[in-house]
């Protein structure tokens, strides 16, 4: 560990003189705090350095420094994915946004400019005070809106509100320091309301398939897209948590939760729904998405897992959908969707749940659809998840998808626990594409890693083999990228010219030191 | 189906609720749960953190999530305390207010907050000691309170009142003053109207006096467990002597550790903070109130009387006394109540608890300016809570910025409406 040699007392000195001695630590237990990714057990290399910038010019400073210096460096908001920045290399510098709060509705334009350290929650609270809402992930509303909008962007409205394409104006610190601004930045006095050009629109290469994890830069601040939100201003809680409910108006949001004889049946009620344009959610979800989100407990959970209900929907293969009505325009509105909504159920030969099943899912799902401050219950049941198979693709190929992630998950289940046959997808953009997922339970262990390890593995292979777009198995670009029109040799010419120094995030995102061994 | 789901998780943990510290620190999910409220309450962007220490600090080792890899690397030794200049810091700089642990039970079924309390006994167990808190624990050892005063004067609050002494005779009810109360001359009224209260509702209640000791409830938050079961075992047997069936107190970090921690080493009384006391009055019509205060008040939950005060069940609510207050301000004439954006188990701190108030008077400032500020977003012209301490630490950062806020405990209030 070079802590204390020569060349960490100079960037300690020099990261002080640009940021003052309360926002700069190179102590070991101040380390610690990013010294381990949660998803897994191994115990990861500490970062040299934290800092926490107040600003784009610090964020500047600090890269410009990093280029100097040579050092490497990454960035997170929240920590959740700790996995994809963890330090890996000596004089490492995380780059901590939690000074860069800024928030600014524009309710005029609908949208919301941020700065990294901005949660989804925190946006929505003031958004919908002008009637105006910004959609939530799978990562719960503590998420950054600006990290969540340049990564994923797959929200449970995505049916809706689209999977990606939510950012406007951009304003990036390139991995040499130098601020790009985009969309209508770059134009003098056009504030933040587009995101594309001028010329090509490198938004591409910020977010790509799956976010840039760092490795091209900071992004400091966005402009995210705001939609109509027809509930109420301020957000409606009763009671004391985990007991706590939260009602939105009934006459303004209803949910259904249909179960089908077959996926075939369940994707084909979902285009319907897609093409008569109803509908704020439409999801696919899994028993063990259900289960896991509503039950207040573990042993909740284990109970109603093991219930006569849900063991039956596991053996029937859990072809579960959930739609959700909003009254965007007026109660009318809702009712004539509902009308339709129940046509195609009656065609399609769905069927609703149980009131009893009803209540209890109702409860959850309509207001955390919004708001949601539970999924991540998900993780009390083993510590972790693992995540057989994740797909972006059309919703014609779930069918093909889910056989190979079935395939993964039956050879690495057990040690995984079992979450049944089903998968998970978000529909996005009115059923024109679909984001498949299948987690499994995982438990956080030595043994888990290890076949998490192997997995990963049987994904680049599968993904190789068929041209599986995998979602993970891109962080592995290197290994993957023949069999996907050589993306990798074009991310090593992006990556190269951004980062000459390789010091963003390095080795992640795209292993350039490999590209250099392979000769790519 | 069954069957081939009972092979997980391996480990019991998972299965059957219970706390072990290096688990809990183990199986942090590393969501960040813990440094904001519950995002159904947030209804301001500007109110939405929860963990006053990683507000001030920002570096997430000051944090819910950061202490408990601090604890995982101290438990098995990949990390130690010569390595660290800033880890005393890190650890001490936490009002172990415990909304972290109420975001972490909402997500995840854990008790961060018992981690970060058992931190602090290890750290005091391998002799890592902060000055500031020795010096309190010294005079804890010698005159039986955590104020620094002479034990002699213990009793002066309530010299002139005519009310038993359990010492000298039994009484049912023992009002427990708690060294806030009996020593900061400016709150000797609230004691006072507390015990005037119980008697005029012919409540058998009784004091100790000068012979009142300390609860012990901040020695144990410092990490000096030896200390807390010494003073928590003296007042169980002073108590049982005098036929003690209810314990009754107006400080909230009191009736924290009588309540909660007490029953550990044995006691069995009944405790109830002063609030839930007049709630119960009010309805039997033993109180009422006849002097209307036209005036515009919020409510600050004390941590201690809020969601600190009740055993955790998983799945079941974060309980607190979090109405009986409430009730009581609702049913004084023309008093309104309006609420701050961080309420009830999502109460934002005062800043005062966990040693914070007596090691790092600056932060502990901040966290009750950042409280009055939302105090003052509501429009109330006053802050009312129900524990000294708040009280406390709140009247100080008035008067320290100037602001015309006013700061009462419930009991004022009462006496001024009655």
């Amino acid at each position: 560990m070079p802590r204390g040699d020569e060349k960490h007392t100079l960037i300690y000195r020099e990261l002080v003189n640009i940021l003052g001695t309360d926002y700069v630590s190179d102590d070991p237990a101040v380390m610690e705090a990013f010294g381990r990714s949660s998803w897994q057990p191994k115990h990861q290399m500490r970062p040299e350095f934290i800092v926490l910038p107040g600003s784009t010019e610090d964020v500047q400073q600090i890269i410009r420094l990093a280029n100097r210096y040579l050092f490497p460096f990454s960035v997170t908001s929240t920590g959740l994915m700790m996995i994809t920045c963890s330090a890996l290399k000596p004089y490492w510098c995380f780059i901590d946004p939690k000074r860069m709060n800024r928030l600014e509705i524009d309710e005029k334009n609908m949208h919301a400019i941020v700065e990294p350290y901005v949660t989804v929650a925190q946006v929505q609270a003031d958004a919908m005070k002008g009637g105006l809402f910004y959609p939530v992930p799978g990562a719960s509303s503590q998420a950054s809106a600006l990290a969540n909008s340049i990564y994923h962007a797959g929200h449970w409205t995505s049916y809706r509100t689209g999977i990606g394409n939510l950012v406007l104006g951009i304003e990036w610190v390139l991995p040499t320091g130098e601020v790009l601004k985009i969309g209508s930045l770059a134009t003098p006095g056009a504030g933040y309301c587009w995101g594309e050009g001028p010329g090509p629109d490198l938004r591409g290469i910020l977010r790509g398939h799956y976010g840039h994890l760092g490795a091209l830069g900071v992004v400091t601040r966005v402009a995210v897209k705001l939609f109509p939100w027809p509930g109420p201003s301020i957000w409606p809680t009763e009671g004391v948590q985990p007991e706590k409910k939260s009602t939105l108006p009934p006459e303004k949001f209803k949910s259904f939760f249909l179960t089908y004889p077959t996926l075939e049946k369940s994707i084909e009620a979902m285009r319907q729904i897609g093409k008569a344009e109803i509908g704020a959610v439409v999801m696919k979800f899994t028993p063990f998405d259900f289960v896991c989100w509503a039950s207040k407990s573990n042993e909740e959970f284990w109970e109603r897992w093991n219930d006569d209900f849900w063991s039956r929907q596991v053996s029937n293969g859990g072809h579960m959908v959930w739609v959700s009505l909003w009254a965007f325009v007026s109660e009318r509105q809702l009712q004539y969707e509902e009308k339709v909504l129940k046509e195609i159920i009656q065609e399609t030969g769905g069927e609703l749940v149980p009131d009893e099943i009803h209540e209890w899912l109702d409860s959850c799902c309509t207001p955390n659809s919004v708001r949601d401050t539970h999924r991540l219950r998900y993780m009390r049941l083993g510590g972790r998840v693992a995540v057989p198979g994740m797909v972006l693709d059309t919703m014609h190929d779930v069918p093909r998808s889910i056989v190979e992630a079935l395939e993964i998950k039956d050879k690495y289940s057990p040690p995984f626990g079992d979450t049944g046959r089903s998968i998970k997808f978000w529909p996005g953009n009115f059923t024109r594409l679909a984001f498949t997922e299948m987690d499994v339970l995982s438990e956080k262990s030595d043994e888990s890693e290890r076949t998490m390890a192997s997995m990963l593995q049987d994904q680049i292979k599968i993904a190789v083999e068929n041209s599986s777009p995998f979602a993970f198995v891109f962080r592995q670009v290197n290994k993957v990228g023949p069999a996907f029109s050589n993306i990798h040799l074009i991310l090593g010419k992006i990556k190269n010219g951004l980062d000459p120094n390789n010091l963003a995030n390095p080795t992640r995102l795209i292993d350039m030191e490999e590209m250099e061994k392979m000769k790519m | 189906m069954t069957e081939e789901r009972t092979y997980f998780p391996k480990d019991e943990y998972y299965h059957n609720y219970s706390y072990d510290m290096r688990k809990v620190a183990w199986a942090c999910a590393r969501c960040s749960a813990c440094k904001w409220i519950d995002s159904w309450e947030v209804k301001s962007a500007r109110f939405a953190k929860v963990c006053p220490s990683n507000a001030r600090y920002f570096f997430d080792a000051y944090s819910c999530q950061g202490r408990m890899d601090i604890a995982l690397a101290l438990i098995d030794g990949t990390l130690r305390y010569e390595d660290s200049e800033a880890l005393l810091d890190v650890i001490y700089k936490c009002n172990l207010c415990g909304g972290c642990d109420a975001s972490c039970k909402r997500v995840n079924e854990m008790e961060p907050l018992r981690v970060m309390q058992d931190l602090r006994v290890k750290l005091v167990e391998d002799g890592q000691l902060l000055p500031e808190h020795m010096f309190l624990i010294e005079n804890l050892r010698k005159e039986d309170n955590m104020m620094l005063k002479p034990k002699a004067d213990r009793g002066k609050w309530a010299e002139g009142l005519d009310i038993k002494n359990i010492t000298k005779e039994p009484a049912e009810v023992f009002f427990h003053a708690g060294c806030h109360l009996c020593y900061n001359e400016d709150l000797w009224e609230v004691a006072r109207t507390a015990v005037n209260l119980l008697k005029n509702a012919g409540v058998d209640v009784g004091i100790m006096g000068q012979d009142e000791i300390c609860c012990g409830g901040r020695a144990y938050d410092m990490g000096y467990r030896g200390e807390f079961t010494k003073y928590a075992t003296s007042n169980i047997e002073s108590w049982a002597t005098a036929h003690v069936k209810t314990v009754v107190t107006a400080c909230s970090d009191g009736y924290y550790a009588i309540k909660r921690l007490y029953p550990e080493l044995g006691s069995n009384v009944e405790v109830l903070h002063i609030v839930e006391l007049i709630e119960r009055l009010i309805k039997e019509d033993k109180i009422t109130f006849t002097k209307p205060i036209p005036m515009t008040v919020t409510y600050h939950d004390p941590c201690h009387l809020g969601r600190r005060s009740n055993v955790y069940v998983p799945g079941k609510a974060i309980m607190g006394v979090y109405e009986p207050p409430r009730e009581i301000l609702r049913s004084i004439p023309e008093l309104e109540l309006v609420e701050m954006y961080r309420i009830k188990e999502y109460a934002w701190c005062c800043g005062a608890g966990g040693g914070v108030f007596d090691a790092y008077p600056e932060f502990s400032a901040w966290t009750a300016e950042e409280r009055i500020e939302e105090a003052k977003s509501t429009g109330a012209e006053a802050i009312v809570s129900a524990c000294p301490w708040c009280e406390r630490n709140f009247t100080d950062a008035i008067k320290r910025n100037g602001e015309p806020m006013k700061v009462y405990d419930l009991l004022e209030i009462v006496q001024l409406a009655m």
